[in-house]
Order: structure tokens, then sequence, then C-alpha cells
């Protein structure tokens, strides 16, 4: 399987008055075709801020992106000028968000929108804009697409923008979806309804999708693969399959088990004791030492590399061992 | 639950509408936030609240503290009739009854140190002198799993879970027997998520406060709760025993609904039987005549859309189903799901 994008080493810092926080230290992953990867972690754990990067979106100031090479359709997407990267942003990597109002402008319509990417990125004639912008409405399974072409995103619910927003991002059919927590913001039956609406048009256009999620559930259902990111880090990376049955790093670990919830009716919860690091006080081994029940000496005071404990599987631990536990 | 079980807190028919003026000419319109809702609370137990978001479930919980005033129906507390209590009687009334939010970011005010916060209940319900009101904060945040040190800091200087400790201490102060719970987890992440919901569980073994819980957190609501209420659209729709309802859920809104909640197991993913409802919740404002379900049903029928059904029992539960309960039902061959109406 070829590599859809191959990300090498990136690291993004962001000056704060307190001091630097490493959102992101050297983080290393490919998406092949067609495949979805997760991107799984906590708030603060830089999920998000790894999404940004890849189309250069990171504000800077306070943010930059000091290390990193971006291999995307033989381009590095970190040298790109301004305008070259414009370029594939929206047309061949797209980009989905959680709050779907906020990526909407409120003052067009839905026409005009969609209308506007068809227009700038594909070159379309005006004459075949509207009829384009139905048939888009219609793909991502909008009811009445032509009245609601004509509508303005406060007319719409919330998952019926979501919906808009990924006809958006489908217009040029790109490469690679990025899903910044797609669903986090929608009803339960809802979700079931835009996650599945993803699955289908992904298969129909063979895109690459980079999902970015907090939430175990949406990753176990939807990805081939999943990265497990810890304070900016990578700590575990594998199949999906293969990361629920027989989790290797401890933080993967306790995440599942605190997600076993109706397996341990009566029981307490596992939970994982104290927070996550502040990004001022990053302790100085493994950050996740502080919180890890198999921490020893070395843990606390050095950082434990990637290493492959099977092959596909590499993990950020001294005490992961090769063979399961 | 044994049935003898003493009831701590009642609601009868409880209604609560809401008028809303869309225009200076334009007649008024009123949101059916809750319809009719019928439930009891016994000593010690946890009663779960689910739904999606409009179903009434932040309302209910709003009424049942009288933050909002009902349209209609009764709010018994520990035998008492609180519906219209006035001030007087709402302040003695919260010394038993304490909500906690959501936002812990919202909810503790930020000028005030955490020892503030969390005598001022103490200072409303009990007449200690300075000592003894510190010495009071000092052991419930150690209830809560805080350290001494906390007494002197600020709400900025506390991470979402460490705020919503002190929302819990808080709420405790008053020796309340019940505590609403509004989505206490829901802003938290998944490892801190699991503290808080041990310490809810761990309080309630000990001084046995009963609890009603409110979330759209599908599984953790069957691992915290003794009973689940379905809402949908201002009712309840299924009330059950949690492990019945584990079993069997018999309402087709409750099937459609626990089936879509994803699972965090791979291995379950491919052979779940998911149903995925056509469309989204109809609007408050003019819900569906008939069954309020009817418009995203799979299995509606003619009688579905003319006659609204009523809170029965079926089996082991309560159900707002014509048809749920009856052998055969759901039919075998689901109609697939129609295209989205708008």
């Amino acid at each position: 399987m070829s590599a859809v994008i191959e990300v090498w080493d990136l690291s993004v810092h962001f000056r704060t008055t307190l001091g630097v926080v490493r959102a992101v230290e050297g983080l290393s992953f490919a998406i092949g075709e067609g495949e979805t990867m997760a991107i799984v972690g906590e708030s603060g754990s830089g999920k998000s801020t790894v999404a940004h990067a890849l189309l250069r979106l990171v504000p800077d100031p306070p943010g930059k992106i000091v290390a990193g090479h971006v291999r995307f359709e033989d381009q590095n997407l970190l040298d790109l000028s301004d305008a070259a990267i414009r370029h594939v942003r929206g047309r061949r990597i797209a980009m989905i968000f959680q709050d779907a109002m906020a990526a909407l402008n409120p003052v067009f319509t839905v026409e005009r929108q969609i209308g506007e990417v068809l227009r700038l990125h594909l070159g379309l004639a005006p004459d075949r804009i509207a009829a384009e912008v139905v048939e888009l409405l219609r793909l991502v399974g909008v009811p009445a697409p032509e009245a609601r072409a004509r509508q303005y995103p406060h007319n719409l619910s919330g998952g019926m923008r979501q919906r808009v927003m990924i006809a958006m991002a489908l217009a040029c059919r790109p490469k690679l979806l990025i899903a910044d927590e797609p669903t986090t913001a929608l009803d339960v039956t809802v979700q079931a309804q835009v996650l599945d609406l993803i699955q289908s048009l992904k298969a129909r256009f063979g895109m690459a999708v980079l999902l970015i999620t907090h939430d175990l559930g949406v990753v176990a259902e939807t990805a081939h693969r999943v990265i497990v990111m810890y304070a900016g880090r990578k700590v575990e990376e594998g199949a999906v399959t293969d990361i629920f049955a027989d989790p290797r790093h401890p933080y993967t670990r306790g995440l599942l088990e605190a997600a076993k919830r109706e397996e341990t009716e009566g029981a307490f919860l596992r939970e994982i004791p104290g927070t996550v690091p502040s990004p001022f006080e990053m302790p100085k081994g493994c950050s996740f030492a502080p919180r890890c029940p198999d921490a020893f000496d070395r843990c606390r005071m050095e950082m434990p590399e990637l290493r492959d404990v099977a092959p596909g599987r590499p993990v950020a631990c001294f005490a992961a061992q090769g063979a399961s536990r | 639950m044994t049935p003898v079980a003493e009831t701590v807190l009642e609601a009868r028919d409880l209604v609560k509408h809401f008028p809303v003026k869309e225009g200076l000419f334009a007649p008024a319109r009123v949101v059916h936030a809750l319809d009719g809702i019928n439930l009891t609370l016994a000593r010690g137990e946890t009663l779960a609240i689910v739904g999606e978001s409009g179903c009434g479930k932040s309302t209910l919980a709003k009424c049942l503290m009288r933050l909002e005033e009902p349209t209609g129906g009764r709010i018994v507390v520990l035998g008492e009739d609180v519906t219209h209590a006035g001030k007087r009687a709402l302040r003695g009334l919260r010394r038993h009854l304490q909500i906690v939010f959501q936002d812990p970011y919202a909810s503790l005010n930020p000028r005030w140190s955490i020892g503030a916060i969390v005598a001022d209940p103490i200072r409303l319900h009990e007449s200690l002198d300075r000592r003894a009101r510190r010495d009071k904060v000092i052991e419930l945040l150690r209830t809560v799993g805080l350290g001494p040190e906390f007494v002197e800091r600020h709400p900025h200087e506390l991470s979402g879970g460490q705020r919503q400790r002190v929302a819990i201490a808080r709420a405790l102060a008053a020796g309340p027997s019940i505590i609403i719970c509004d989505e206490p987890v829901s802003a938290l992440d998944v490892s801190i998520q699991a503290q808080v919901i041990n310490l809810l569980k761990r309080l309630q073994r000990d001084l046995g406060i009963a609890y009603v819980f409110i979330s759209h957190d599908l599984a953790l609501v069957q691992h915290i709760s003794d009973r689940i209420a379905v809402m949908y659209l201002g009712e309840i729709i299924e009330i059950a025993d949690t492990r019945a309802l584990r079993q069997r859920r018999l309402h087709p809104y409750t099937q459609a609904l626990f089936s879509a909640a994803p699972v965090a197991d791979p291995k379950l993913a491919g052979s779940k039987n998911r149903i995925i409802l056509a469309g989204e919740v109809p609007s408050p404002l003019d819900p569906p005549a008939g069954c309020r379900f009817h418009t995203r049903c799979p299995y509606a029928e003619a009688r579905c859309r003319a006659e609204a059904p009523p809170l029965r029992a079926a089996e082991d539960r309560l159900v707002r189903c014509h048809f749920a309960g009856e052998s055969g039902f759901p039919p075998a061959r689901v109609r697939p799901a129609r295209e989205i109406e708008s």
C-alpha cells in the first residue's frame, strides 16, 4: 500500500508568556491509500495541533512548526509557499471540524459557500455551479437539496450543518480528508448517521481519512490504524484490532480500561490517577511516569524512545514487552 | 432496589412549557420541554435520565431543583410538597437536594477561593464558628480527594477534574440526601471521568446519597445507575431497571439510541446491528401528533400517527409505545430506515 501522506519528525511549539509549549514533538506517521488513521488522545495531547500543522493552519505567532517534513503528492507541504499551500488546502486535502457553525459563513447561503469552493478550486462555470451544489448535497444525504441550497447555516440543524461542511470538503474530491472531532458536538443518533456517511463516501471516492478524536468508540468503529498521543508525543501505534486486543503502553491500557463501562457494573471503574502534566512542568523522563502503575526508576530519568515491539507496533515504553503480557 | 425503600424524591405529572414570541404579531408558541413526567427516586438509588439534546433532561433537572418554575405537576422531596415552596422553604429544601452541573468552569465563582466556595453552603445551613467551619471545609475537600492546600487556591488554578471535585464538595457541604448530577463528567477527559464517577459511587456507598444522573453517555449510565429513564421530546418513553434494559430494549427509540452509541471494541463493530434513524429530533415547538417518535420510527403505523400512546406497563418496565412488548414486535423483517425527510 503506497502512502498518501508521510509525516516525519513533526514538532510544533507555542511560545507563551509562561514558556514554550511543545504541543507536538517528533511525530512520524504515514497514511495509506483509502486508509482511515485515527489519532486519539485527551485534551492537551497535541492531536488537533497535528491536524492544523499538516495544512499549515497553526497560528504563527504564537505557534511555529519548528521541525518536520510532510510528504504529500511528491512535495513537502512545510516548504510550500503560502499560495501553493492554499492550492492544496480544500482541493487535495480537505478538513472538517467539530463546530460546523464556526466553519460556515453565517451571511452566505449554502449554495454560495459550496459554489465558492467549486469556482475557486475547480474553476467551474457559474451556470454549472447550482446543479453541482445540489448534486453534492444529495450525495451527503441532505433532504430537499434544492431548497436547502438557498438556506443559511442558521436555518440548519447541527447534523445538517455537518453534512453541508462535508459536502464542501468533498467538492474537489480530495485525496485526504482530515476530520477533527467531526461528531463530538452531535447527538448519538446523528453521530451514527454522520460516521456512516463518512465511511460510505470514503469507500466511494477512495479517500484516505485522518480522524482526530478523543472517543475510543468512534476509533473502534471507523479506523484501521490508530496513534495514541500523550503530552505531545506518540506513545503507541498499531492496527485498531491489535491495539484494542493487546495494548502495550500503560497509558493505552489505562484509557481502554477507563472506557470499559458496561462490563464493570457495580464495581468501580479503572482510573488513571492524577492528571496530564502541565506543559510548563514536564517531568524529566517519560511524561506518563507520574501516573503510570508500572513506572520504575529509569522511567523517571530518561524519555523512552519509540521502538517496535512487533512489526508495525511502535511503543514508547521501557516496560513494553515484545510478547503479549 | 427493595420495594420498601423510602422514596426521597418524586415528580408527578411534571409539565414545563416555555412560551416563545417570535415576532410582534406572531402568535405566541409554546416549547413543550416537559410533558407529564412521573418518576420516583429511592434513598441511596441512582436513577439515570438519558436522551438527546432537546429531550428535556436538563429542564427536568432545573425543575426538580426549583431553578425553573414548573408549569404544572408536583415535586415532593422527603415527603414534603415543594412545588410552590417560598424562598425560605426553598433554602431548607436545598439542604436535602443539591446539584452538580456539567461545566465546572462556569459553576464556580472565579473570584472566590476554594475554601470560600465550599464554606458558603455551610454558612447558610449551619451555625459554626470560623474554626469549625474551616475544619469542615478541609474535611469535605479530603472526602473528594483534595488536600488542605486547596483551601487557598482559586478555580483558575485547578484542572477540570479538580474543579468538579470542588463542585461535589460544595454539594456535599449541606449534607444532602439527593444530588442531581447534570452531565457531571461530560466536559472531562476519559481518564478523569473515571476518577469522578468512582468518587460519586464511593460517596453513595458511604453516605447513602441518591442521584438523579442526567447524561447522554449510555455506556456510563449503564455502569452507574440502578434504573434508567429514556426521554424523547419532553416525555419518558421507557423506564426500567438497568439490568433489564441492558438485556432488552422495548421501545424502538431506546433500541436505536443504544445501537447508535459507539462501542470501544473493534470486534463488535462489524457485528453490531446498528439501527440508523432517519432524520433528527423534531422541534419541541411542534411535537408531532400521536406518538412523538412516529416521524422517525421504522415501524410506525397509522395508529401511531393518530393516537398518543400512554406510558404503560410492559413486561418488567414502563414503556410508551402501542406495540412494545407484543410478541413479534419489532417485526423480524426490518423495513429499511426511510429516506430522510425534511
